[in-house]
């Protein structure tokens, strides 16, 4: 589904990612770990089309898609969830979800689908994003993501500062999607909040991998990975 | 005339100044709001609607009123085109950095200014009031196309309002002015959005030309002074936000208006500045702006 050779990515002339490669499939799981700074949300914002200049090759269903101008990446059925969630806080929830809704043809169906599966957002569809609730804010951040229909989606830190009962309610999302299907690239920090839902770790450390390991083998033997992590 | 009927006149005079200022800053703010860009040259996007009015109207010559609804419709567009061709050229290769496009627009105005100067010439150009009705106010007589100039900026300002709250297109153009780099993730082309708004912006300010110019005159130095009220207008109304500008440019068109006829036209001036400086000591973002973090 997505394979991504020799990914590198600058911010002006600094080099930031250096020849990443991975591949994605299909229903699955893959966690990157790494520590601040590491390069995290530059590959999933490289992969958004997002970072001015990036080398390498990005596929995803058959078709190449690195170079191509980021508002296209959506409508090949990318969603993005941004690290600290990125709402457009002066708009609605309704207004949020209708912008998740742009390169979608049958919106109402799936805004309904959406809305059942984060109830509560159905309850709040007419307040300011901004005055949600963090764990409020995680649901529409996802949903906004949802309703672009994604085979593949980036989500970037997504359990970042919300209480234990918004974590589960997340996580339980993610293995949903998971079941329907839907491939997830997960950023995360919280080593033991992946460990249960991915099926392949990739740590990174300075725009390289450095580490990578299917999810059982690492439940099995943590002290590796945590070696990579400074854990 | 006595004070109250005089200070009434000066208030009908403000009005009128106000209803075009808060078109010119309305263009300014819009291009501020979603493209986060301080336009030096949009002045003389006004500056070419009027010049253009005259151009326009000068081909129907002894039929004023449909000389004015031609220019109505031509001057926007024209301006609007060369608007985006300038996005197009010069601002979409800077990447909108905020400071290169400040000097790039400033590039912009001289462009402008002298090819208006080299194609029509430095004589003031008058243009024919569409219709010559005056009023009969009891105490004073008053220009009935001054009412109407105010009634279509009123117009034009709710449909401005209406786009940006009801429409498609308006969501599209907040969720730019929030945040850009998201909203490019989720489908909106940024680069079509930024160039209909700056054309978007020089044609309001066109309009505002086009309906100043059977008052004033057409002239390719015209744009100067409308530029740095406009920019008065947005910074105590809240750079961005449609609601600051309209009430500011009501605060200053007024004031302007009626300081202009009670006093001088440069003492106006030089209290508007004074108030920028106040509201900026005292609320940074403008009457109504708020702070980005």
């Amino acid at each position: 589904m997505l394979k991504v050779e020799n990914l590198t990515s600058y911010y002006s002339n600094i080099k930031i990612l250096k020849n990443l490669s991975f591949n994605l499939e299909k229903g699955k799981v893959l966690c990157l770990l790494g520590r601040n700074g590491a390069g995290k949300t530059t590959t999933l914002k490289s992969l958004m089309g997002l970072v001015d200049k990036t080398e390498g090759k990005i596929i995803f269903n058959g078709e190449k898609i690195s170079g191509i101008s980021a508002h296209l990446i959506p409508q090949k059925g990318i969603g993005y969830v941004p690290q600290g969630r990125r709402l457009f806080s002066e708009l609605t929830v309704e207004e949020n979800l209708e912008i998740g809704l742009l390169t979608r043809k049958k919106g109402e169906n799936i805004k309904n689908n959406v809305l059942t599966m984060f109830p509560r957002l159905r309850e709040r569809l007419d307040q300011i994003s901004g005055t949600l609730s963090g764990g409020e804010q995680q649901m529409l951040a996802l949903a906004r993501a949802l309703c672009i229909e994604p085979s593949l989606l980036l989500l970037d830190e997504p359990t970042e500062g919300l209480q234990p009962s918004m974590i589960s309610l997340i996580r339980k999302s993610i293995l949903e999607l998971k079941k329907q299907g839907v491939a997830i690239l997960l950023v995360e920090q919280r080593v033991e909040a992946i460990l249960s839902i991915a099926d392949e770790i990739l740590v990174i450390e300075n725009g390289s991998i450095v580490y990578t390991a299917e999810a059982n083998e690492v439940v099995k033997d943590h002290k590796k990975l945590y070696s990579f992590l400074g854990v | 005339m006595d004070l109250g009927p005089y200070l009434l006149f000066a208030s009908l005079e403000g009005l009128v100044h106000a209803a075009v200022l808060s078109l010119i800053a309305l263009g300014l703010s819009l291009v501020f709001g979603v493209m986060r860009i301080v336009n030096v040259a949009h002045g003389e996007f006004f500056m070419l609607g009027a010049i253009l009015a005259w151009w326009v109207s000068s081909f129907v010559l002894g039929n004023p009123a449909l000389g004015f609804l031609l220019a109505l419709l031509v001057a926007p567009i024209i301006a609007g085109i060369i608007a985006m061709f300038s996005d197009w050229l010069i601002l979409k290769h800077l990447k909108y950095d905020p400071e290169a496009t400040i000097i790039a627009t400033i590039g912009i105005l001289y462009i402008i200014q002298q090819a208006a100067l080299m194609t029509f010439g430095p004589d003031a150009r008058p243009v024919e009031q569409p219709f010559n009705v005056r009023l009969d106010l009891y105490w004073f007589g008053f220009s009935a196309y001054k009412f109407f100039v105010i009634f279509a900026s009123i117009i034009l300002l709710l449909s401005v309002w209406l786009v940006m709250a009801k429409t498609k297109f308006g969501l599209l153009l907040r969720a730019t002015q929030l945040d850009s780099e998201t909203a490019q993730a989720f489908g909106i082309p940024i680069s079509t959005v930024y160039s209909l708004v700056f054309g978007a912006g020089a044609a309001i300010a066109a309009v505002g030309a086009v309906l100043i110019v059977p008052i004033q005159q057409a002239h390719y130095l015209m744009g100067g002074e409308p530029l740095l009220l406009a920019f008065i207008v947005v910074i105590i109304g809240g750079l961005g936000s449609l609601r600051g500008t309209v009430a500011a440019a009501v605060l200053i068109g007024m004031s302007d208006g009626i300081i202009s006829v009670f006093f001088s036209p440069t003492l106006a001036k030089i209290l508007a500045t004074l108030l920028v400086v106040f509201v900026l000591l005292i609320r940074p973002n403008g009457l109504f702006g708020t702070a980005k973090v």
